[in-house]
Formats: C-alpha cells, sequence, structure tokens
C-alpha cells in the first residue's frame, strides 16, 4: 500500500508553509523527508497523516481520496509518530502499546481477536519486552521512542509516518531505532519518515525528498540528492561529502550566508 | 503483569461498590429520628406493620437524600475523571467548564424572582436551563476546532461572569432574608429535597453520565497527545462535544438541585488514579463509585456533626477539599523541582 500527497499547498493566512509539493511512498521503502528548520517538512507529514488539511491538492491513500477514507480505517492502515514524546499518565508500557489497537477493538465490548499477539510482536521486534511493566513516564529517551514507535507498530499499519524519531538520542539509540525501522520497512511496510541528520538520511533512506522554504528542492536517491551544489542551496552550507560503509557521510564545514 | 493490574482494578472497583451500598444504608438510617434497619426495609418495602409517619420520613425524607447524595456524586466524580483525562490535568473539575457556575446562576435568578412560590421546582429547573446555556456559551466560545485550552478559558469566562451575575443578585436582593435564602442555596445541601427533585435530576444525570462512559477510549487515546489520538482513529471534536454535553447534563442536573458542591469532582478522580495504572478509562468507573462514596460520606457527616443547625454539605465538602487541593500544589511544586 501507498500514501501519496499531489499537488499539496498550504497555507497560514497568506504565507505558503508548502508550496505545490508532491510526495509518494513505496511499499518495504523508506522516503525520506529532510530540509532545514521551517521548510514544512512536519506540515507535510501531518498533511499525509490527515491531521492538517491542505488548502489546495490532495492525499491519496492506496488510491482512494483521503477524506472519503472513514477515521477506524485510516487509523488500521496509517500510523504516525509524532515529533514530541508525550505521555501524560504513568500508563505502563504493555498498556501504551496495546493503544496502537485501539481501531481494531470493538467500540462496547473491546475485543480485538489479534490484539494480544500484534502487541508481543511489537513489543518483541523493538526488543522491548523486559519494560512491559514499567511506567512510560519513567522510562529514558531512548526506551521511549522504541515504546512509542512499538506502540505504531502494534496498529500493524501498511503505511508508517515518523516525525524525527531519532530526535534528541544519542548516537547509538539513533542507529538502534534507525535499524529497527530499517528491518521491519523490509517487511513490506512503507515508511515517510522526517530527518535532520543528513548522513543518517543517507544511510537508512532509498529515496530522498529534500524541501526548501516550502517547495520540493529535489527528490531521488540519496547520491542524487545530497550534492555539494543543493547543500549550499537548501542548508547554506559547504560540506565534505565521503564514502564509508557505502553510504555517504555528510560532514559541514561552514556555513556561506546568514541562516535566517 | 496485565491479569495483576486487572484484579487490582475490579478489587478497588468492587470494594467501592461495596462501599456505595453501605453509606447508602448508613445514609438511610442517620436522621432526628432513631429508626431500626429493619423498620427502614419494613419501610422501603411497603410492610403493613409500619407506621405512616416512619414509611413517611424513609420514603419522602431520607430515600431521596440517599439517593441524591449517590447520583450527583457519582456525576460530580464522573465528569471530574473525564475532564482531568481530556484536559490532562489533575487539577480539572467539572466546574472548569462553565456548568456549575450557570446552574447556580439559573437557580439564584429563579430565587431572586421568588419563582418557586409560584411553580415549586422553579428553582432545579432554572438551574439547569442556566447550566446548559452556560455550556452552550462555552461550546460556542471554543468553537468546533478548539483546543482543550480554548475550552477552559471560554469555562473560565462564563464562569466568572456567571459569579458575578449572582453576585448583583445577592447584591440588588430586595431584603436580607432573599439574600440569606440566594448565600444559603450556594452553599449546597441535600436537605429537605423530595422524590420529585430525584425525579427531575435522575434523567439527565443518567444520560449525561451514560454519554460520558462512552468516552473512555479517546480518553485513554489523548494521554499520548492529540496528534496520535486523532491517528488512532478518534474524532477530537466529537469527543470534546460529547464530554461537554454530558458534564452539561449531569453536573447541571446536580448542581441544580444541590447547588454548589466544591471538590469531590477534582478529589474522587485523584485519590483513585493510583488504582487505574494511569488508564483514564479505568478511572471513570472508579471515580463514580469514589464519588458517590464521598458525598454519601459527607452527607452523613454533615447529619451526624451538627444535628441541631445542619452544617451546608458544600461547606463541609470545601472544609476537607481545600487543604486536599493546597496538598496536590504542595506535591506538583515538589515534582517540578525534582
Amino acid at each position: 500500500m501507498i500514501i501519496e500527497a499531489r499537488n499539496i499547498t498550504t497555507l497560514i493566512e497568506t504565507r505558503r508553509i508548502l508550496d505545490d509539493v508532491s510526495i509518494a511512498s513505496k511499499a518495504g521503502k523508506i522516503i525520506g523527508l529532510i530540509g532545514p528548520n521551517g521548510a514544512g517538512k512536519t506540515t507535510l507529514i501531518r498533511v499525509l497523516a490527515g491531521l492538517v488539511k491542505p488548502d489546495r491538492g490532495q492525499v491519496l491513500l492506496d488510491g482512494r481520496p483521503m477524506d472519503e477514507i472513514t477515521l477506524t480505517t485510516r487509523a488500521r492502515q496509517l500510523a504516525y509518530l509524532p515529533q514530541e514524546h508525550i505521555v501524560h499518565w504513568p500508563i505502563s508500557v504493555y498498556d501504551l502499546v496495546a493503544m496502537g489497537r485501539l481501531p481494531y477493538r470493538h467500540p462496547l465490548t473491546g475485543a480485538d481477536r489479534h490484539g494480544q499477539q500484534a502487541v508481543q510482536e511489537a513489543l518483541q521486534a523493538m526488543a522491548i519486552e523486559h519494560l512491559a511493566a514499567r511506567p512510560a513516564n519513567q522510562l529514558s529517551g531512548g526506551e521511549l521512542s522504541r515504546v512509542l514507535l512499538a506502540r505504531a507498530l502494534a496498529q500493524t499499519p501498511q503505511v508508517l509516518l515518523a516525525d524525527e524519531p531519532t530526535a534528541g538520542l544519542d548516537p547509538a539509540h539513533k542507529l538502534q531505532l534507525l535499524q529497527h525501522l530499517s528491518r521491519i520497512s523490509k517487511t513490506g511496510l512503507s515508511v515517510i519518515i522526517v530527518l535532520h541528520d543528513l548522513t543518517l538520511a543517507a544511510r537508512f533512506c532509498d529515496h530522498l525528498v529534500l524541501l526548501k522554504q516550502g517547495r520540493l528542492y529535489d527528490a531521488g536517491k540519496p547520491e542524487a540528492v545530497l550534492t555539494p551544489k543543493a547543500l549550499l542551496d537548501v542548508y547554506q552550507i559547504t560540506c565534505h561529502i565521503d564514502k564509508a560503509a557505502g553510504a555517504l557521510v555528510i560532514t559541514p564545514l561552514a556555513v556561506e550566508a546568514t541562516v535566517s | 503483569m496485565k491479569r495483576t493490574a486487572s484484579l487490582k482494578f475490579m478489587a478497588v472497583a468492587a470494594g467501592l461498590a461495596l462501599g456505595v451500598l453501605v453509606l447508602f444504608a448508613l445514609s438511610l438510617l442517620t436522621g432526628a429520628a432513631q429508626l431500626s434497619p429493619l423498620e427502614i426495609f419494613h419501610a422501603l418495602t411497603g410492610h403493613d406493620e409500619i407506621s405512616e409517619a416512619i414509611a413517611l420520613v424513609i420514603r419522602e425524607i431520607r430515600l431521596p437524600r440517599a439517593l441524591l447524595a449517590l447520583l450527583i456524586g457519582a456525576a460530580l466524580g464522573l465528569s471530574g475523571a473525564a475532564l482531568q483525562g481530556w484536559l490532562r490535568n489533575p487539577l480539572a473539575e467539572p466546574g472548569l467548564i462553565g456548568v456549575s457556575g450557570g446552574a447556580a446562576l439559573g437557580a439564584v435568578i429563579a430565587l431572586y424572582f421568588g419563582l418557586a412560590s409560584h411553580f415549586a421546582y422553579a428553582v432545579p429547573v432554572c438551574g439547569i436551563i442556566g447550566g446548559f446555556l452556560a455550556v452552550a456559551v462555552v461550546y460556542f466560545l471554543t468553537g468546533r476546532q478548539g483546543s482543550p485550552l480554548t475550552l477552559i478559558l471560554a469555562g473560565v469566562a462564563i464562569s466568572a461572569f456567571s459569579g458575578a451575575l449572582t453576585s448583583l443578585a445577592l447584591n440588588m436582593s430586595p431584603n436580607p432574608f432573599a439574600a440569606m435564602e440566594i448565600v444559603f442555596w450556594l452553599m449546597g445541601s441535600l436537605a429537605d429535597r423530595s422524590m420529585d427533585h430525584v425525579a427531575l435530576a435522575a434523567p439527565f444525570i443518567v444520560l449525561g453520565g451514560g454519554i460520558l462512559f462512552t468516552l473512555g477510549r479517546s480518553l485513554d487515546a489523548v494521554t499520548l497527545g492529540e496528534d496520535v489520538a486523532a491517528s488512532l482513529g478518534i474524532n477530537l471534536q466529537q469527543t470534546q462535544f460529547l464530554l461537554i454535553a454530558g458534564t452539561a447534563l449531569s453536573v447541571g442536573a446536580a448542581t441544580s438541585v444541590a447547588g454548589t458542591i466544591g471538590f469531590v469532582g477534582l478529589i474522587a478522580p485523584h485519590v483513585l488514579r493510583p488504582f487505574t495504572d494511569g488508564r483514564p478509562s479505568r478511572l471513570l468507573l472508579l471515580a463514580a463509585l469514589g464519588g458517590a462514596c464521598l458525598l454519601l460520606a459527607a452527607d452523613i457527616a454533615v447529619r451526624v456533626i451538627t444535628p441541631t443547625h445542619e452544617m451546608k454539605l458544600g461547606v463541609l465538602t470545601a472544609l476537607m477539599g481545600a487543604p486536599f487541593f493546597l496538598m496536590l500544589i504542595l506535591k506538583a511544586r515538589q515534582r517540578m523541582l525534582q
């Protein structure tokens, strides 16, 4: 299943946050959404998740316009992981992951035939079974990010949208989370992920979409998108681009113009 | 692990349900006339051996009082739990969305204009209308897509305005007795309520409570923030509407027959939250039972502590609740400093 945004324009008053942007996911692939702060990445991913209604353009889920799909059906096909890690009450990790089953539960009886199995598989996939009984608001950042991803996986979605899931994590946890994600995507899941770390984006994403001031600057394989010229144009930085372990390594060297 | 959590929840729910039954029976036993449990049982079952006077005391004075304490306590506890879950704030209480202030104002208007002398139930009826109107204005101000923050702001504004108009009624009251009547009513009480009061309030409380009980899934989902809840298929606008409607119906009716009874909707959810494993859906049932226990106990206490000149129920709940509120603030401050 794929999700596709066609010619999306969103406005805040008269300011264009996104300007005629199109993007599509691919089953079994990770699409990385990159660009500087304020480029419109979060807005685009929220448009794809159906949380923001675009002023122009449309979002299609498996070829059907998003507006025509019921909230429950959408929630069974599409999982969204926001940037903020919010857990308001001391809910247990097990119960938190089980929230991913809400779209499957019978509205009155709460019955969900595959619920327990799906939760168990999500806990296993993220290697967090040992945390199941812990209150989620007492976890470390690295643990919580895995728990929240497990919640999205318990939804057994076909499309996963993640907004900077590695934000605030140390290098080891960043790598670990992206390795988990990479492995899961191989099972046929379509993933669109916002990333700030260009080296990690180059290494883990099959395809990159580069945004600049709300417009699509370039899209394609990491090697084709992450060029010195593009990085200078979009980020206003000069970079040293190298290769290690078969992937690009991007080292920013200097800021070339005043970054607003 | 999951089973232990469920067992703990069910044990607490069963304990509270038993508490409600015991306190309900004690409430029927409490009063000026010393009556035995057997007499009360006979009066309730319409046994022939019981005198007319005793039957009247039980059925027309004590039973409505106990029923109202149960219903109103449950309404306050339940709506407090639902609001705390929705606003993700342990300091939220039903009065926050303006319903108590509006209901109090409606009742005060009925008292001020002496409508009760024309129509016996003018006070509760006007209270219900006042509560609904206030909440309708809050809903209109919040807007269909309003966030919980706008809901709080609109609720605070309407509560303040209702409070100002209530003060105006007191200020302009034609004589000290009229002012006294208003002040006493505002303090909240279940004394001298009849089965007609029960018949008037119960349908609204049951309907409102029923609506609030359907919101468990949505309240659980917003634990992870509104965006995640929406992505889990929760209709946030509908949830907010149902929350406001359920609270307006149950708390509006409760306030209109009993006056303002504070803190029950704050304390009951807060005390019982540790037994829910942080799941707002589980808190709904516990807080309803806990609220009923609290109000039944408080209503027994006002009759026992000051039998000759009965202390107002709202005064007692405030006396117990205010220190509790302070404790909450201190605990929150401690957490922030850690």
